[in-house]
């Protein structure tokens, strides 16, 4: 008796894993985005400070620029539920979606980029109870349908609309390395990050990201040569939940609306 | 992908047709966990060759579908990558620390769904497989249940750690935090409370081994 895991399923697990460490990982990808929904979560008391940064992000390289088309679709649902929001414009690129929590608990979750990733508002912990996300996912090719992920008992309200998107591409510096903010082609060599003194500058993105607890990292202009400061990153990227929680398990788990198949 | 490697070490015989694998093997996972800690992926790929098949089968003994084992067996080697910076290894092995989070996400594999969603929906599977668990395996799955129902998560493990997968009591006090002292009385609380004695189901680990502190 020697009971084993279907071969292809574990051989697909196996090529995730391997592909820790590369571009290709999708598990590093998931978790720079739950890094920068975590980092939303306490946006307000520090708005003030990163506006700047923000107003540097605005028109770099690799950025997106989002238009809404046409009408805005509304819907209030308790749990997961399907939205239809009609048939999509030829240039549209993405969903925009407002989210708005109606009850104190639970997840509401929306597939974004090719479906792969997702962004969730934690309706317990947001301060405002709303999620602005201008690249949810589009409904697959001929659907109108777009899919939102809830919590069982978790009340919502969506606001939905079409964007056409346009997305500039990275500049490249003298030695080469892209430079530039994260989209859904990837990540640039470098991308913008703030020293411990404020200064806006670049960061090699493996030093930011692509390792934890390294220490302080050099910033650089974007030529990748100079050095204007050191930023120190945050030690941990994630506080570790607690695997066994009882009831807010059971809050907070998320249900699919419909079995839609992820693109390729 | 050649066949798994599960711990070449010290085998011992278990119940009737029932080969028993110890945790004290010889495979020291320690170099490879220093090249996984520093994300490389060659690593991680070879931990799970390693000791994916021992995940997968105690999985299996906590849900009903061979498709919640999958997703249960994923996501505790995804966890083993998202906590690689507090992951400890006992006696040289991460089997310990795995076989804790299996126990962990095989009791609510729905949570383990959740965080990986994405990632467990391409994973290639027929929609329904015809169950391939003997009798006796459908038996230690409602015994098992029945037992962890009503434990906390750290009393469930330790009583799997200690009476189905053969790791030393002061081994799996490591791996669960706490003094060798504590799990034993732990243990000793959690038996007389369930009333229930899974050891005829591996009789080859009557009584919980106490291993050597050396």
């Amino acid at each position: 008796m020697n009971i084993d895991m279907r071969p292809d399923t574990s051989a697909a697990i196996r090529a995730e894993l391997a592909a820790i460490g590369t571009k290709h990982s999708v598990l590093q990808r998931r978790q720079r985005r739950t890094r920068l929904a975590r980092a939303a979560l306490g946006a307000g008391a520090i708005a003030v400070a990163t506006t700047a940064a923000a107003l540097f992000v605005a028109g770099a390289p690799g950025s997106t620029v989002t238009a809404a088309l046409g009408d805005t679709t509304t819907a209030t649902h308790t749990g997961p539920a399907v939205v239809d929001i009609g048939q999509a414009p030829s240039t549209a690129g993405a969903v925009i979606a407002d989210i708005t929590c109606l009850s104190d608990s639970g997840v509401v979750q929306v597939p974004t980029g090719d479906g792969s990733t997702a962004s969730a508002i934690h309706c317990s912990q947001s301060p405002t109870g709303t999620m602005h996300v201008i690249d949810g996912q589009l409904p697959a090719k001929g659907s109108s349908d777009f899919r939102v992920d809830a919590s069982p008992e978790t009340k919502w309200r969506a606001a939905l609309q079409y964007a056409s998107t346009a997305t500039s591409k990275w500049e490249v510096n003298a030695r080469g390395q892209t430079y530039g903010i994260e989209n859904r082609n990837g990540h640039p060599d470098l991308v913008p990050y703030a020293t411990d003194s404020g200064e806006q500058g670049w960061a090699l993105w493996d030093d930011a990201y692509g390792e934890e607890m390294t220490g302080p990292i050099n910033i650089y202009r974007t030529d990748g040569v100079t050095v204007i400061g050191v930023a120190t990153p945050p030690a941990e990227t994630l506080p570790d939940v607690p695997l066994d929680q009882g009831l807010i398990d059971d809050l907070d788990s998320v249900e699919t609306a419909s079995p839609v198949p992820p693109a390729e | 992908m050649g066949r798994p490697r599960v711990g070449s070490g010290a085998l011992k015989r278990g119940g009737p047709g029932r080969t028993l694998l110890s945790v004290n093997n010889d495979q020291d996972d320690g170099p490879l966990w220093a090249r996984a800690q520093r994300d490389e992926g060659a690593a991680f790929a070879a931990l799970f060759d390693r000791h994916r098949a021992r995940v997968y089968r105690r999985a299996l003994t906590l849900v009903d579908k061979h498709h919640d084992a999958d997703d249960v067996t994923a996501a505790v080697f995804y966890e083993l990558w998202r906590k690689r910076r507090s992951v400890t290894l006992v006696a040289d092995s991460l089997l310990p620390w795995l076989l804790v989070t299996t126990v962990n996400l095989g009791r609510n594999n729905r949570r383990a769904a959740a965080r990986y969603r994405a990632l467990l929906a391409r994973l290639p599977r027929q929609d329904e497989q015809v169950p391939q668990k003997d009798l006796e395996d459908i038996e230690l799955t409602d015994r098992l249940r029945a037992s962890l129902r009503g434990l906390s998560l750290g009393d469930a493990a330790l009583l799997v750690l200690t009476s189905l997968e053969d790791v030393p009591v002061w081994q799996a006090a490591q791996s669960l935090g706490l003094k060798p002292s504590t799990a034993r009385v732990r243990l000793h609380r959690i038996r007389q409370r369930l009333r229930v004695d899974l050891h005829d189901l591996n009789p080859s680990t009557s009584p919980a081994q106490e291993g050597v502190l050396s």
